[in-house]
């Protein structure tokens, strides 16, 4: 195990922005093997009698020591280690694995020559729309068998794009209202774009977001998220991020969507809230970022069958008042974090509300 | 001690030889012990067919090769000596390492398995034990196309005689299924076993031209790869190793097997460097083997 191994005689270099699970997947079906078994080989874990899962633990690429095996056994330069081996974030989703794609990426990628690659911006928790082509990423769910070349195919690609472009096979349940949509992706891309400048350092426009640092901005986003997802009642129901209007659902088809009613109960049971992190779904993201943006943004448009008002403050008023009171003291508590200045400007007293 | 090159006569030896003859005993025999590649007339053959064949162009029924001879005729050699000559290289841009000559041993018992398992080791392609053989199978053909593989050396065929009949049916099916797959350059390598193990089928036997590697026997040919041979050894005297004498006690006592050819007269040289002699004899080649014999009685 220790021994410097032979480099594998067959592997794809990754590439300058690839995510580590992604390039490994690729390295698989070099092999015709699915990730996990590929990993059984790299770990000589299947060389025993031992059932070995199917499923990738993707966060087990990630260990050290096997970061050094893959480096030796693939030929990998310090830049590219590095690269797929980034540090990470507290941004990042807790499952690491290759599970959300854009299919304009994917197709292009294909009209390249090349196979399609998963981005590591989209294992950021915060990313639920392309920044390239500016249209909804899509879950992945994808099963490996072990004799997969690919499991890319350029004309399911081109029916999920289609499918997202023209939204042709929804059921019109209200009257289509084309701007809503424009108006979600537009909200989303400009929350999503903030982000990303505020983890790098960058302070949100004080117009638009209120006094705020960066790493403020970031704090209230992820308490703001995490409140619209969690799940305060006993009995199933949605969570305020995915209790959607008529127009909402019809016209955020792929941008923001609904996993399924949950109570607190149905949480593992170390797991108290439900943050952008835990969730895969980027539509369900999405819809947490959809409601951040109408808490936090000076301007915000809502769906016209949406009670909205002008302020942000009007907004909170209106979620917050039909929200359990469970959540109301969540939230409550979580401002006392929050800088007092941003909180008197921007923020109603979520306390005082009965 | 080594000694100045000026002060011995060495004109015996080849030019690279005459610099090792000039170190110390210990740096000599060392050298004496490292192997060698001399060529003689079949072997000069062997490797001008698989040469030819190398660079044969695809099509459907490529010429595959038989190589065979008793153990020790340097059969391996051959094979080490054409892998030397097409090293592989390795593409950093695409991660590619080309291959163009691969040498498997056929596993001690002829199983798909082990033989796809040996070939993907000897690649150092991942290869789980929960493989299906289909799997293992796709994999090896899609390497050996992707690494450009165009010589594929099969050493110790004859291990499928150590099969069951089904067993050694389903090792021929598995060369005729490779040849007709990969389209590339098959040469089994074995003892007159193998010669015999292929002639059971008649489509494997002709698919695979023969080429024997036979015993020496007192020729012109055998003095010229003695004398060639002695060229190479670090003694600081001329030996006499083109005569008569010599030649028929190194047939006598080898049994015209090249590997104990070498094998006897690099012992010899060791004790030639050793008694401080510098030269070989018909007479040491005698006491090396009498030696022998006493140690295997």
């Amino acid at each position: 195990m220790n021994a410097s191994p032979k480099v594998w005689p067959l592997c794809p270099r990754p590439q300058v922005d690839e995510s580590l699970p992604s390039w490994f997947e690729r390295v698989g079906y070099e092999y015709a093997m699915s990730p996990a078994l590929l990993l059984g080989a790299v770990e000589h874990a299947t060389r025993g009698k031992a059932k070995v899962d199917q499923s990738l633990p993707a966060s087990r690429l990630y260990e050290s020591s096997l970061a050094d095996r893959l480096t030796a056994l693939a030929n990998l330069s310090d830049t590219e280690r590095e690269a797929l081996w980034t540090s990470p974030s507290r941004w990042e989703l807790h499952d690491r694995s290759f599970c959300t794609y854009c299919p304009h990426c994917c197709i292009a990628d294909l009209a390249e020559g090349r196979a399609p690659y998963g981005r590591r911006i989209w294992q950021q928790a915060w990313c639920t729309v392309c920044k390239v082509h500016g249209t909804a990423l899509i879950i992945r769910n994808i099963a490996h068998t072990p004799n997969n070349r690919s499991s890319w195919s350029h004309a399911a690609l081109k029916v999920h794009r289609e499918f997202l472009a023209a939204n042709r096979y929804r059921d019109l349940k209200v009257r289509s209202q084309p701007a809503v949509r424009s108006t979600i992706l537009g909200c989303l891309v400009e929350i999503e774009q903030t982000t990303a400048a505020a983890i790098a350092g960058g302070a949100p426009n004080p117009l638009l977001w209120g006094p705020l640092t960066a790493a403020s901005f970031l704090t209230i986003l992820e308490d703001v998220t995490t409140w619209a997802l969690t799940h305060f009642e006993a009995v199933r129901c949605w969570s305020v991020a995915e209790d959607f209007t008529p127009t909402e659902e019809q016209e955020g088809y792929g941008l923001i969507g609904r996993g399924q009613r949950m109570s607190a109960s149905d949480y593992r049971p170390e797991q108290l809230t439900r943050s952008l992190r835990t969730i895969t779904n980027p539509k369900v993201r999405g819809a947490a970022l959809w409601t951040a943006h109408a808490l936090l943004a000076t301007c915000h448009t809502a769906a016209s069958d949406r009670s909205s008002g002008a302020t942000p403050q009007d907004r909170q008023s209106a979620m917050l008042a039909g929200a359990p009171s469970a959540s109301r003291e969540w939230i409550a508590q979580r401002q006392a974090e929050w800088p007092p200045e941003y909180r008197r400007s921007r923020w109603i007293d979520v306390s005082e509300m009965s | 001690m080594g000694v100045h090159a000026m002060t011995l006569d060495l004109s015996h030896l080849t030019t690279a030889t005459r610099e090792l003859a000039c170190n110390d005993a210990k740096a000599r025999i060392l050298s004496v012990q490292t192997a060698r590649w001399v060529t003689y007339p079949r072997a000069g053959i062997a490797v001008e067919e698989l040469e030819r064949r190398f660079h044969y162009p695809t099509c459907a029924r490529m010429p595959c090769m038989l190589l065979y001879g008793d153990s020790g005729m340097g059969k391996s050699m051959i094979l080490e000596k054409m892998e030397r000559q097409h090293p592989s290289s390795y593409d950093e841009r695409k991660g590619i390492t080309k291959r163009p000559v691969v040498i498997v041993q056929m596993p001690s018992s002829p199983d798909e398995r082990r033989f796809y398992t040996r070939i993907l080791e000897i690649l150092g392609a991942p290869y789980s034990v929960r493989d299906q053989i289909g799997a293992l199978e796709g994999r090896v053909i899609h390497l050996l196309k992707q690494l450009g593989t165009q010589l594929l050396f099969i050493d110790e065929v004859h291990h499928l005689l150590a099969g069951s009949h089904r067993e050694q049916r389903r090792a021929l099916n598995l060369l005729k299924f490779l040849t007709n797959e990969l389209k590339i350059v098959i040469v089994a390598v074995g003892t007159s076993d193998a010669f015999h193990a292929l002639q059971t089928d008649v489509q494997v036997a002709s698919r695979f031209e023969p080429l024997l590697i036979p015993r020496w026997t007192e020729t012109d040919a055998f003095r010229a790869f003695v004398v060639a041979y002695g060229k190479l050894l670090p003694l600081r005297k001329s030996s006499p190793f083109g005569d008569p004498e010599m030649i028929r006690a190194l047939i006598k006592q080898s049994d015209g097997v090249t590997g104990r050819v070498t094998w006897l007269l690099g012992r010899a040289a060791e004790i030639a460097i050793q008694d401080g002699t510098e030269l070989i004899e018909s007479s040491t080649v005698q006491r090396v083997s009498e030696r022998l014999r006493l140690m295997a009685s």
